[in-house]
């Protein structure tokens, strides 16, 4: 895969030089913008897989400035940076047309899988119907088979397992599984994402193979296929 | 016991009065009235007859006894005795009449009552024969007696009635008239502290429940106002330490993120620690700022703003040393105020850290302390850009930046100043100066009774 280039726009200089530097050592190509203008100059200049966008800026409101790219036309997966955390201010962000949305602080780890799933959801048409190894789930019609063997999900496991199949052999952390599968403010409810990871893990070994969901320590879970 | 209760046991206590009064009246207005008619005819007729008795013969005197006693206009019954040196010289009428028991007879004639309270009698002295007599001239008085009697009864019955038609009338309407207290009540008890924009319903009349709801409302407006800035400075205190929180964390993580040389370490750690000290600061500001909210009154005592404001210049010369500033001042001695050494070296402290902040290269600021319109004036002017004539109405609200925006600092100094300053019955205004600078004017309340000397100090540091 080659390197994904990303834009982050941020005007706390001590934090976006942590930032572009974290991300340049997890594999991106960074480049940086401390304000709404230079943004705009950069995305008029070059095409990135993903933005990473702060909403405070010092000339305009991050928010106005999604919304004139969104109006322009162009479809850069964006996750907003803030430090606002207030729930409507998260739907104002996703309504103006942002695709994920991080409160700081933020775990660092986390950013990293929420801008890896962004830019492999940025290449990746929607396929109907999503494999690993001999696991089959149809988004359409929520079912899921383990070869020949009919796995009996529940809606929300069957939400987990999708999630999971969508993000293969990408880390996705608990707060995205809280998020998509419970909604907003489910993330201290670690203990509760375990044991749905758990029940899905049997579920899935139950019909036999590689139990294909890995733990990864700290921030998540990952669906791998180990050959 | 309830209000409903008190006011309608209090109703029937006044009204039980007013009826025993108003009963007692008019029964005893009746009796003189029918006892007055009858005693003026009686004494009027038993004169007469008297008066004629006096000049006839005793023969006579039989006869006009014997008339009198046929008389029926005043009573169905009559007796008349016409008695002399305890001899009855002349009886007639009714035979059962109770008769009066006559001691001795006053000049004017007297009433008198039968001794069994049937026959009433008007008593007439005379002169029979050279000899003191007497003329008894009685009438049946049973109907008059029956008419006070029916009187008495129907007012035995009828005042009790009202009474206790009053006192279920007061309870109703007791209930009536607290109704709305009432309502009141159960409007009150469903507000939640968590939904403070209801308000209580309330007529359109400017009656006593509407102006009690009212002065509930205007209460409730000024809680509602109260929580919501306790819950806007929550908000924006959590906000505020958001920003270096999320430096602080990515910049530990990334660096934790893989191996790295010594001095990569120590520049993430002195990264860490300036980004530390500026939350202690910040945790520091805010927690002074919700003590001086809660502070309605401070330990005060008459200290030397002279001595601490140099105290404080003491303090920053390196600073202003260091930045090629130059510092004027021009202070009064002996400028004493009422107050908290703590709070105020903290205040004058932020303003002039404020001025520093904003003061450009070479810049000046200026300081003077005076009395001026009877209290202690603090100025410090500085030169560099205005304030922006939009920001200038929010520089003292909590986490407001302007322009400083992206500088160190929390936005909490000026407002932090400026609660010290009312907590101690002064204020600060700022303003940009024509000739280019900003300057901040504080004015306390005076120190009454403390002697002023006029002695002023110029220096210059720069």
């Amino acid at each position: 895969m080659s390197q994904a280039h990303l834009l982050v726009v941020e005007d706390e200089v001590r934090l976006l030089n942590s930032l572009c530097r974290g991300l340049g050592e997890a594999g991106f190509a960074v480049l940086s913008a401390g304000s709404a203008e230079a943004a705009a100059r950069a995305v008029a200049d070059g095409e990135f897989d993903a933005i990473v966008l702060d909403l405070r800026l010092p000339d305009r409101d991050g928010l106005e400035l999604l919304r004139e790219l969104r109006a322009a036309g162009n479809a850069t997966p964006v996750l907003i940076l803030t430090a606002r955390g207030a729930l409507d201010e998260r739907v104002a962000g996703l309504d103006s047309g942002a695709d994920d949305y991080l409160a700081k602080p933020f775990a660092f780890p986390e950013l990293i899988a929420r801008i890896r799933a962004l830019v492999r959801r940025r290449g990746a048409t929607p396929q109907p119907i999503l494999r690993i190894a001999d696991l089959e789930f149809d988004t359409i019609k929520r079912r899921a088979r383990r070869g020949s063997h009919e796995l009996n999900l529940s809606p929300k496991e069957a939400m987990l397992l999708e999630l999971l199949m969508r993000n293969a052999e990408q880390t996705v952390t608990r707060a995205m599984i809280a998020e998509t599968v419970w909604g907003a403010g489910y993330n201290d409810f670690t203990n509760l994402i375990e044991v749905f990871v758990n029940r899905l893990r049997q579920k899935i070994a139950g019909a036999g193979g590689e139990p294909l969901i890995a733990t990864v320590r700290g921030v998540g879970y990952a669906m791998r296929h180990v050959r | 016991m309830t209000i409903r209760i008190r006011l309608t046991l209090f109703w029937a206590a006044v009204l039980a009065v007013i009826l025993l009064l108003a009963g007692s009246a008019v029964l005893m207005l009746f009796q003189r009235e029918q006892w007055g008619q009858l005693d003026g005819s009686l004494m009027e007729e038993a004169d007469t007859a008297a008066e004629t008795i006096a000049r006839v013969t005793p023969g006579a005197a039989g006869v006009i006894v014997r008339q009198l006693s046929e008389e029926r206009d005043l009573g169905p019954a009559r007796r008349v005795q016409l008695i002399s040196g305890g001899r009855v010289l002349a009886d007639a009428g009714a035979a059962q009449a109770d008769l009066p028991v006559i001691s001795n007879v006053p000049a004017a004639g007297a009433i008198l009552e039968g001794h069994r309270k049937v026959f009433r009698y008007a008593v007439m002295p005379l002169r029979v024969a050279g000899a003191n007599a007497w003329l008894a001239d009685g009438v049946d008085a049973t109907p008059i007696r029956a008419a006070i009697a029916r009187l008495e009864r129907t007012l035995l019955i009828t005042v009790p009635l009202i009474l206790v038609i009053s006192i279920v009338a007061g309870y109703w309407l007791a209930g009536r008239a607290l109704e709305p207290v009432s309502a009141l009540d159960h409007a009150l008890a469903e507000l939640e502290p968590r939904d403070l924009r209801r308000r209580l319903p309330y007529r359109a009349v400017d009656d006593e429940m509407a102006r009690l709801t009212r002065a509930i409302n205007a209460l409730l407006d000024r809680v509602a106002a109260a929580a919501e800035a306790e819950r806007r400075f929550a908000t924006d205190a959590a906000h505020e330490m958001r920003t270096p929180l999320a430096i602080l964390r990515t910049g530990l993580e990334v660096t934790l993120g893989q191996e790295r040389t010594a001095a990569e370490y120590a520049g993430a750690l002195a990264a860490a620690l300036r980004e530390t000290i500026a939350l202690c600061r910040i945790a520091d500001q805010l927690l002074t700022l919700a003590r001086l909210d809660h502070e309605a009154a401070i330990a005060r005592r008459p200290c030397d703003l002279s001595a601490l404001v140099r105290e404080v210049i003491a303090t920053v010369e390196p600073l202003v040393q260091a930045r090629q500033l130059h510092l004027r001042t021009t202070l009064n001695n002996r400028v004493f105020v009422n107050g908290n050494p703590d709070h105020l070296r903290r205040l004058i402290v932020n303003l002039l850290d404020n001025a520093l902040k904003f003061t450009p290269e070479d810049g000046t600021i200026a300081m003077s302390l005076a009395i001026a319109n009877g209290g202690p004036t603090l100025r410090i002017a500085n030169s560099g850009a205005p304030i922006p004539a939009a920001d200038l109405p929010y520089i003292f609200d909590r986490f407001f930046r302007g322009q400083a925006q992206g500088q160190p600092g929390s936005g909490l100094g000026l407002s932090l100043c400026q609660a010290i300053a009312r907590l101690h019955g002064g204020v600060i205004k700022a303003a940009n100066l024509v000739d280019g600078g900003v300057e901040f004017v504080l004015s306390l309340p005076g120190l009454r009774g403390e002697p002023r000397l006029p002695s002023t100090v110029n220096d210059t540091l720069s």
